[in-house]
């Protein structure tokens, strides 16, 4: 039944990208698991070096990416899945793809899994991973995984059905501390020392989680953003836990960052070509993950240091003669630390958001007004909002105090908009959710989305 | 009209724990609109456990949070409870979204079965569904109109709901409006929230207040008749984004359901009525 579920993988795959539909693929997962339902344990049991799994909020793809590259670097073959097909389907679909269909053999001796946070509790027991790392948790499209209790019941399922896992947590958020409680295996975790970093994070809100241990809320005495950061329980004494793999000395630039990286008594500099302090958390999440595989410090510091972003993740197109950078957004703590990132570079910039309501996106908006808008000077930027419920993001940054700002329903138009009312010599940025992202794409990257109606259509029919 | 020297006190309960769908976005709206016609706010933060000098504030305002940070917050509020309800019962006004509604009405029995008293300032019962309510909501709202001679045309509203609780509202409630588009309290989409004097419960987010600007004026004008005595109209605003936002929300619901009976411009202008002040 194996090599029927192969073969049978293997054609959907090859008559998908005959038909351009690129990404996301999950059709032939979804055939070769109805063939042979036992199809995800057995191919992941052969991996050597066992699947890694990596869930969370943010940062999931830019993680996965950059432990993928490193290990890659370091010499091993991996199984990869790629962003956008994080369910189920979509792993399966990579598994398969991986094996060879005549012998059934797996040709690599491991598995970078992004796994989408909703679906760890079906996804986990089935792989048994070696590593399950947890990036960060805060809310996301709250119409569709419900709140943070929610997603944290299914991880901690997810976790409980994997008793052999070595856990990789993020030390500095409390909620995900709260997952490792209780794990029968090996816990790592991996934190920021933000000293000296006062200056370079502006004052943002706080949020706080709720202690691990009591459940009473945390106070922070040092903000990374959001709830992470050095924190601690007053009412019980519980505290962030002492951080196995370190990233220190941390200095924000423009273009990209640079820290100390400290793991098993060694440390390296690592200096990271992409901004934001968000990516030093992903940066060591991946460096610590290859540490735990084997990789040498310098070798992984090597990696990061000449990593190159995912695609969609952050992609540039042409338009008008300028570029304009594609960003994804989709929740207050990701949009956060985009903004903070593209305005650390001062240079003039036009700024432009698209926010669609559609399911993809998370019908409800309400997160707009948890991203602190307020914390950023854009005087001189231009701004452009767009998108279903361009409306709102209007009117969130009326009351942001953000003036003349521009509003053209349509994304692909407003980012002519956007290049349109750049500053000469500036650059132009497009924070947008996932199917604003699509729509931008389809219009003004008209290479990658050729065949995409075609494909669209075909896959109805097939799913139908 | 000496705005200038004209002030409120605004009690915003909970800021961190009770903020999981953007509810501070009311607080903003408050401030803002209050700013635009130089009446001074200060706003007083209570958190769990930390003392918080009530006793002068005009408005409060509760968001939302998880079931966790519920319990905690649920036993804070209680300790908080009498002066509270002697200001609402003074017409002081509140504005209290989802869990701030549930915890103001009698009580909330959790998904385990377990019940926190809430202030009881709504005579309201809730209790967790397994089914989680989410989606658009319209609704028009009826304010309560001591004295009025007239019946007031109905406010209509916009916002998002998003709760796994079902608020039952006993004799001694009345709803704060009537369901246009969405599923309400408990679900059967008839009423939504609940209303006691110029305190509002209500599971609208959105957040609520800045697209629906006559709401938040008239939270300003309950708050400033507790601070000053009698309600006083305010100066009129350019709420041209204001009403786009909110107009995309009302075709977006009238696009999702059946046809609206009554489509008549409902209150935009009309003046609302207060709950008197007894200060
Ligand atoms: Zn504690």
């Amino acid at each position: 039944m194996l090599f029927a579920a192969l073969i049978a993988a293997r054609t959907a795959a090859a008559s998908s990208r005959l038909l351009g539909r690129g990404s996301g693929t999950t059709y032939p997962g979804v055939l070769a698991e109805r063939i042979h339902p036992g199809l995800v344990r057995d191919l992941s049991r052969q991996l050597r070096s066992g699947p890694v799994v990596v869930t969370g909020t943010n940062g999931k793809t830019t993680t996965c990416k950059m432990l993928g590259d490193t290990l890659a670097a370091g010499g091993m073959r991996l199984v990869r899945n790629e962003s956008g097909s994080n369910l189920r389907q979509g792993i399966a679909s990579a598994l398969a793809a991986s094996a060879g269909a005549f012998t059934g053999r797996v040709r690599a001796d491991t598995a970078i899994l992004e796994v989408d946070e909703a679906s760890t509790a079906s996804v986990v027991p089935l792989l048994q991973p070696r590593v399950i790392c947890v990036t960060n948790l805060s809310r996301d499209q709250l119409d569709r995984y419900g709140d943070l209790e929610t997603i944290g019941s299914r991880l901690t399922s997810a976790i409980r059905s994997a008793p052999g896992a070595t856990l990789l947590m993020n030390a500095d958020d409390p909620l995900v501390v709260a997952l490792g409680k209780g794990h029968d295996g090996p816990v790592a975790y991996f934190g920021l020392d933000t000293t000296g970093l006062t200056d370079a994070a502006p004052t943002r809100r706080i949020n706080t989680a709720p202690c691990p241990d009591c459940g009473r809320p945390t106070a922070l005495s040092a903000v990374v953003y959001g709830h992470l950061g050095a924190w601690r329980c007053d009412s019980c004494g519980a505290r962030r836990p002492a951080a196995d793999f370190v990233a220190g000395e941390i200095r924000l630039g423009a273009h990209g960052s640079d820290f100390t990286f400290t793991a098993l008594g060694q440390s390296v500099r690592v200096t990271l070509p992409i901004a934001g302090l968000h990516n030093v958390y992903n940066a060591l999440a991946a460096g610590s993950c290859a540490a735990m595989l084997g990789l040498p410090l310098p070798a992984i510091a090597a990696s990061l240091s000449s990593f190159e972003p995912a695609f969609g993740r952050s992609e540039a197109l042409v338009v008008e003669g300028h570029d304009v950078e594609l960003l994804l957004a989709k929740n207050p703590a990701g949009a956060e630390q985009t903004i903070t990132s593209v305005l650390a570079d001062t240079g003039p910039k036009a700024l432009g958001f698209a926010l669609n309501d559609n399911i993809a996106d998370g019908t409800d908006v309400s997160w707009i007004w948890d991203v602190d808008f307020e914390a950023h000077d854009l005087s001189s930027v231009p701004i452009v909002v767009s998108g279903s419920r361009a409306r709102d993001l209007a009117l969130r940054l009326k009351y942001a105090g953000k003036r003349g700002v521009r509003v053209c329903e349509d994304p692909a138009d407003a980012v002519r908009i956007l290049a349109e009312v750049t500053p000469a010599g500036g650059s132009a940025h497009m924070l947008a959710t996932y199917t604003a992202m699509l729509a931008i794409r389809n219009v003004l990257a008209p290479a990658q989305g050729r065949f995409s109606a075609l494909g669209k259509g075909l896959r109805h029919g097939l799913q139908h | 009209m000496a705005s200038s020297t004209r002030r409120l006190r605004i009690a915003h309960l909970y800021p961190e724990a009770m903020d999981l769908y953007g509810d501070l976005g009311n607080v903003i709206a408050i401030k803002r609109r209050c700013e635009w016609r130089g009446v001074d706010v200060d706003v007083v933060e209570v958190r769990v456990g930390q003392p918080a000098d009530l006793a002068d504030c005009d408005l409060f305002m509760m968001g939302g949070g998880q079931d966790s940070a519920q319990a905690h917050v649920a036993e804070d509020l209680v300790r908080r409870g009498a002066v509270i309800r002697s200001l609402l019962d003074e017409g002081a006004a509140a504005l209290l979204v989802c869990g701030g509604f549930q915890l103001f009405g009698l009580d909330y029995t959790t998904a385990a079965g377990e019940t926190m008293p809430g202030l009881g300032v709504f005579d309201a019962h809730t209790y967790a569904d397994a089914k989680r309510i989410v989606g658009n909501v319209m609704i028009e709202a009826t304010l309560q109109r001591w004295g009025a001679a007239h019946p007031q045309a109905p406010l209509t509203l916009v916002g998002f709901e998003n709760h796994s609780g079902r608020t039952v509202l006993g004799e001694g409630a009345r709803p704060f409006g009537r369901i246009v588009c969405g599923a309400g309290n408990t679900g059967d989409g008839t009423v939504e929230g609940a209303v006691y004097r110029n305190a509002i419960g209500t599971y609208l987010h959105g957040p609520l207040l800045p697209k629906n600007p006559r709401l938040a004026d008239h939270l300003i004008v309950a708050a400033l008749a507790h601070r000053y005595g009698s309600p006083e109209p305010l100066a009129e605003l350019d709420d041209a984004v204001e009403m786009r936002a909110h107009h995309t929300a009302v075709a977006q619901c009238a696009a999702a359901s059946p046809p609206i009976p009554e489509t008549k411009s409902s209150g935009w202008g009309h003046p609302l009525t207060l709950a008197p002040s007894r200060r």
